[in-house]
């Protein structure tokens, strides 16, 4: 029948900050990669996306864990699908109802959840043999830790786009109309209110908007490729650096040890000399 | 056989579990989801007409369903019956996916305007579509359409200069004579 619960000896903190970098989902495991690449033109779409999944994954984990041990072996794999499709199906729903431009914006992409490779991966690798509570803390970190990748490939992508980072007009959540998060002329303008402090000096950007200059290319298909690729590079390189630096450490340790061990190998057979 | 049944019995009962539970969102859902589909049609109404987005149409819009090219025409009227003038939906499956469009025509037998409102076409087909060659639809006779020849090959500009016709065609056989 159902799995035997396996004994994670692990804190809660550490269940729940593991999806975040050193196990995430997306920058580590290479898991959800369709959303990833398809739905992170924006920042809002990007984070719609991510809490859509949140909601899915710390749910399907909940349930699944509730119902691990009755469930036969045999059909599990359909009887999770079967669980995350419904979760699904309500998400759906209630971003239908009350977010509809990014009902429109998400697509095919919004009931394609179903078929994250994340949401099965967790039900059968962890919801399935742990407990509830410890269920739904991986649900939540690493839905949280998808989201947290989605919105840094959105952010990278809506930027280098725009030159802007926009809210309100998909997540009609706090505000009444689109506000701009960031705007990349407000750094010019500041600069520019700067530069005209200077006594003698009359400066002017001459109708200059960084939106004149952005490269449209990172809202298509091609650009999530290239931000994807320069941030898995980053990290990376970052990965590589440490593992060098460790090996290095190793390495002196190493030959510390080496040089110890033969000066006390020197001083026994000076002592020897001396007794002789 | 037993655990067979026992198999089947533990699928009927989460199988029937995820049905209640969709059903009850179904129930929560689809009034706020129906509302919202019709506001985003009268929205595209108004667009398409160049009425003010506070304009109030009336609460049930006269819906004639047609046969052959388009799909339905919708006759925009205030609360007090007055026309301002017809939308034609056009829908069909071409070769890059499904697309529909509203065509406007006023009541001096002008396009008012033309919107793709939904489509799976190739996005950058549509995109330069809405972009370039919809906007000069607006504002031509629906008895002298001219249209964009360099963009006529692709199939996305060919269903809507398809659905554009139809609509002129319609207009002029059951509205031009009012």
């Amino acid at each position: 029948m159902g799995v035997k619960d396996k004994v994670i000896k692990v804190s809660n903190k550490e269940n729940f900050l593991k999806g975040f970098v050193k196990e995430n989902p997306i920058f580590v495991f290479l898991l959800g990669m369709c959303p990833a690449l398809a739905v992170t033109s924006t920042f809002e779409t990007s984070l719609g996306m991510g809490l859509l999944v949140v909601f899915v994954l710390t749910s399907s984990n909940i349930v699944i864990s509730l119902i691990r041990n009755y469930i036969p072996n045999d059909v599990r794999t359909p009887s999770y699908i079967v669980v995350i499709a419904t979760f699904v199906t309500i998400v759906r729903m209630f971003t239908e109802r009350y977010s509809p431009d990014l009902y429109t914006a998400l697509g095919v992409f919004l009931p394609l959840i179903v078929v994250n490779c994340l949401i099965l991966g967790r039900a059968e690798a962890y919801a399935s043999k742990n407990k509830v509570i410890d269920s739904a803390i991986d649900g939540l970190g690493m839905g949280l830790g998808f989201t947290f990748a989605l919105v840094v490939i959105g952010v990278m992508r809506e930027f280098l786009a725009t030159g802007v980072i926009m809210y309100g007009n998909y997540l009609p959540f706090g505000v009444d109309a689109p506000i701009y998060l960031f705007n990349f002329d407000w750094i010019i303008e500041g600069f520019v209110f700067l530069v005209n402090l200077i006594p003698f000096i009359s400066f002017t950007t001459n109708g200059f908007t960084i939106s004149d200059y952005s490269l449209a290319m990172f809202s298509l298909p091609p650009g999530a490729f290239i931000s994807l690729a320069i941030i898995l590079a980053g990290i990376q390189f970052k990965k590589v650096r440490k593992e060098e630096k460790l090996a290095a450490e190793k390495k002196a340790f190493i030959a510390e040890k080496k040089r110890i061990a033969l000066e006390k190998k020197k001083a026994a057979a000076l002592k020897k000399v001396g007794e002789n | 056989m037993l655990d067979k049944l026992k198999i089947a019995a533990v699928l009927v009962v989460i199988g029937m579990m995820s049905g209640f539970l969709i059903w009850g969102t179904n129930e929560i859902t689809a009034e706020g989801i129906a509302t919202n589909k019709i506001l985003k049609e009268q929205g595209y109404y108004k667009e398409i007409l160049g009425l003010d987005e506070d304009f109030v149409l009336a609460e049930e819009l006269s819906i004639i369903l047609l046969d052959g090219d388009l799909v339905e025409e919708v006759i925009i009227t205030d609360p007090a019956g007055n026309i301002y003038g017809y939308i034609y939906k056009g829908s069909e499956r071409n070769n890059y996916g499904d697309i529909t469009v509203l065509v406007g025509i006023n009541l001096d037998g002008e396009i008012s305007s033309v919107v793709i409102s939904g489509t799976s076409n190739t996005p950058t087909f549509v995109k330069k579509i809405t972009d370039d060659y919809l906007s000069p639809f607006a504002g031509q006779d629906i008895d002298n359409i001219e249209y964009d020849s360099r963009t006529g090959a692709t199939f996305t500009y060919g269903s809507v200069s398809k659905f554009v016709e139809a609509a002129a065609t319609y207009y002029s056989e059951n509205r031009g004579v009012e």
